[in-house]
């Protein structure tokens, strides 16, 4: 009787499950108690600026009463000292959205911009300035410091080492973005990690090194580790190769790590502990991938960072898990190749981007 | 208003602009939720979670590229979170990436019954849910919530082409129903 194309386009564009009465509204009531509830998290990240001060922040949020005074300090606080550490990198976030290219940049605190290819190591004197050759071609100029900090940019299909000021040795991976200070303060050494690096801190019982990543903060004392914390993964990760460190996650958790473990977020909150051969996880600064039960899923996600190329794995195969080595001095089709006679995989590939899918045994 | 200008607002602070952003997004995200979480007080805690977690990182919201796919991914996380949590030995298994062994779609109504009778909308949604799990979610995505395919394959991490099959299989199987 009725055209049954015309039911079927009905059903798509028209019909809808019910969302009960009330739904909505009870969403918002539950939002805001939840924001009420959790004012004392609000924005963790502008509160770690100093851990005393954070302290101080906490402690007396618990109560009610002295919440606005309290707030009022903080605010002077905020105010009075330099601008947190964190605002600035948010701040310089806006500049870099998306910064794809193939050449490492580095954007030091007078906006003065510097491309490097990827065997350079860029490092900076204990005076803070570029040592690197071409630093002398680029003037300093004393007009407009727009913000503090030096970053460096580091596109996928790239890596980089870098040298801070106190000694310290950073190796950055694909698609990362570290934020540091050209000179740390006396009294505490703070960066900031997007992404994937391994770090060999100078030793300073004086003044503590402090790595912020998203989600949580990590405090040092000397000590090699690498941590894994791309913003935009909700999985993150940090893997003690020597010494010892304190991570404070979100919700304020703290841990302390001792060699060879590895502690995984999720959700921003410090989720599971366990005891790994840490040099594994460091191995990608000597172009090896060392996987121990890695999904295929992760793994292609890692390969899209360094290789700067589009994988996508198929739900039917992502969960495979896989051991073994891969060496990064190979190219993708070589690794993918390698993945191939590992696994039942086939790859495809189309418009730039490779498919992994299970490999049909029946026709 | 802008995605933009409406991120710069909430960023700001603004909490009537940030009760239009839950507005524009409770239905599909409470929707989605539910499929996983089956019960209406616990998506409800879902969602909320959701937005308590973009009022929390306002500050960052312009980094996120999509903020519909950032809050998908995050109502699914959330949900699976949430089971994980409250059944840890019960009938609904979810392995250590996130799939689940069931999706559930609410029952879809016709708003005229004269062009699909309430006896055909019943198999259909009879129907609909005994489709497998993955492809009830990707249903669920894109065309109830009509999302693009290319968000769905990062909100899911599957490719295009699967959702396609997917969508091939659910489709044919409600026209086929309609036809007969």
């Amino acid at each position: 009787m009725k055209d049954p194309q015309r039911k079927t386009n009905y059903f798509l564009n028209s019909c809808t499950p019910v969302v009960e009465d009330g739904v909505v509204e009870s969403i918002h009531k539950k939002t805001f108690e939840k924001i009420e509830e959790c004012k004392e998290h609000l924005s963790p990240v502008l509160t770690t600026n100093t851990g005393k001060k954070k302290k101080i922040w906490i402690t007396v949020f618990s109560s009610a009463v002295a919440a606005i005074f309290i707030l009022a300090i903080f605010l002077i606080n905020y105010v009075s000292s330099d601008k947190p550490f964190m605002n600035i990198v948010a701040m310089t976030e806006q500049q870099i959205q998306d910064y794809e290219s193939n050449e490492i940049l580095l954007i030091l605190s007078d906006s003065r911009q510097i491309r490097f290819s990827q065997d350079d190591i860029i490092s900076f004197t204990s005076e803070g300035a570029l040592a690197n050759s071409m630093s002398s071609i680029c003037k300093r100029n004393n007009g407009s410091t727009q913000n503090t900090l030096n970053q460096l940019l580091v596109p996928k299909g790239m890596r980089s080492q870098l040298l801070l000021s106190d000694g310290t040795k950073i190796w950055i991976n694909a698609g990362s973005r570290i934020v540091f200070p050209p000179i740390f303060s006396k009294e505490k050494r703070q960066i900031y990690i997007d992404g994937e690096a391994y770090l060999e801190v100078a030793p300073n019982r004086d003044r503590p090194f402090f790595v912020t990543a998203n989600g949580f903060e990590i405090k040092v004392l000397g000590t090699s580790f690498n941590v894994f914390a791309y913003k935009e993964d909700e999985i993150k990760e940090v893997a003690l190769v020597s010494g010892k460190i304190e991570i404070t996650d979100e919700q304020n958790q703290v841990l302390e790590m001792k060699p060879d473990e590895l502690v995984t977020f999720s959700q921003n909150c410090i989720s599971e502990k366990k005891y790994v051969n840490a040099k594994d996880y460091k191995s990608w600064i000597d172009k090896i991938l060392i996987l121990n039960g890695e999904t295929l899923e992760s793994i292609a996600h890692r390969l899209t960072l360094i290789y700067g190329v589009k994988i996508v794995c198929d739900f039917s195969i992502g969960e495979e898990e896989v051991f073994g080595k891969l060496d990064l001095k190979n190219n993708i089709e070589e690794i993918l190749n390698y993945l191939e006679l590992m696994l039942p995989l086939s790859v495809t590939k189309e418009d730039n981007t490779f498919y992994l899918r299970r490999k049909q045994t029946d026709v | 208003m802008l995605e933009r200008e409406l991120l710069k607002k909430i960023k700001e602070g603004n909490s009537t602009i940030f009760h239009y952003f839950m507005d524009l997004y409770s239905k599909d995200l409470y929707l989605f939720a539910l499929g996983y979480v089956r019960t209406r007080e616990i998506a409800e805690e879902v969602v909320s979670d959701v937005f308590l977690s973009v009022w929390q990182n306002r500050q960052k919201l312009d980094q996120i590229r999509s903020i519909r796919t950032w809050l998908f991914v995050m109502t699914k996380n959330r949900s699976i979170s949430y089971l994980r949590k409250e059944n840890p030995d019960t009938i609904l298994s979810i392995d250590d990436v996130g799939e689940v062994d069931n999706y559930f779609i609410s029952n879809i109504q016709a708003p005229d019954s004269q062009i699909i009778s309430d006896e055909e909308m019943a198999r259909i949604n009879g129907a609909i849910n005994a489709l497998p799990p993955k492809c009830k979610e990707v249903f669920m995505l894109a065309k109830i919530e009509k999302i693009p395919y290319k968000e769905i394959s990062r909100i899911l991490n599957i490719s295009v082409k699967t959702i396609n099959v997917h969508i091939a299989k659910a489709v044919g199987l409600i026209s086929k129903i309609l036809n007969e």
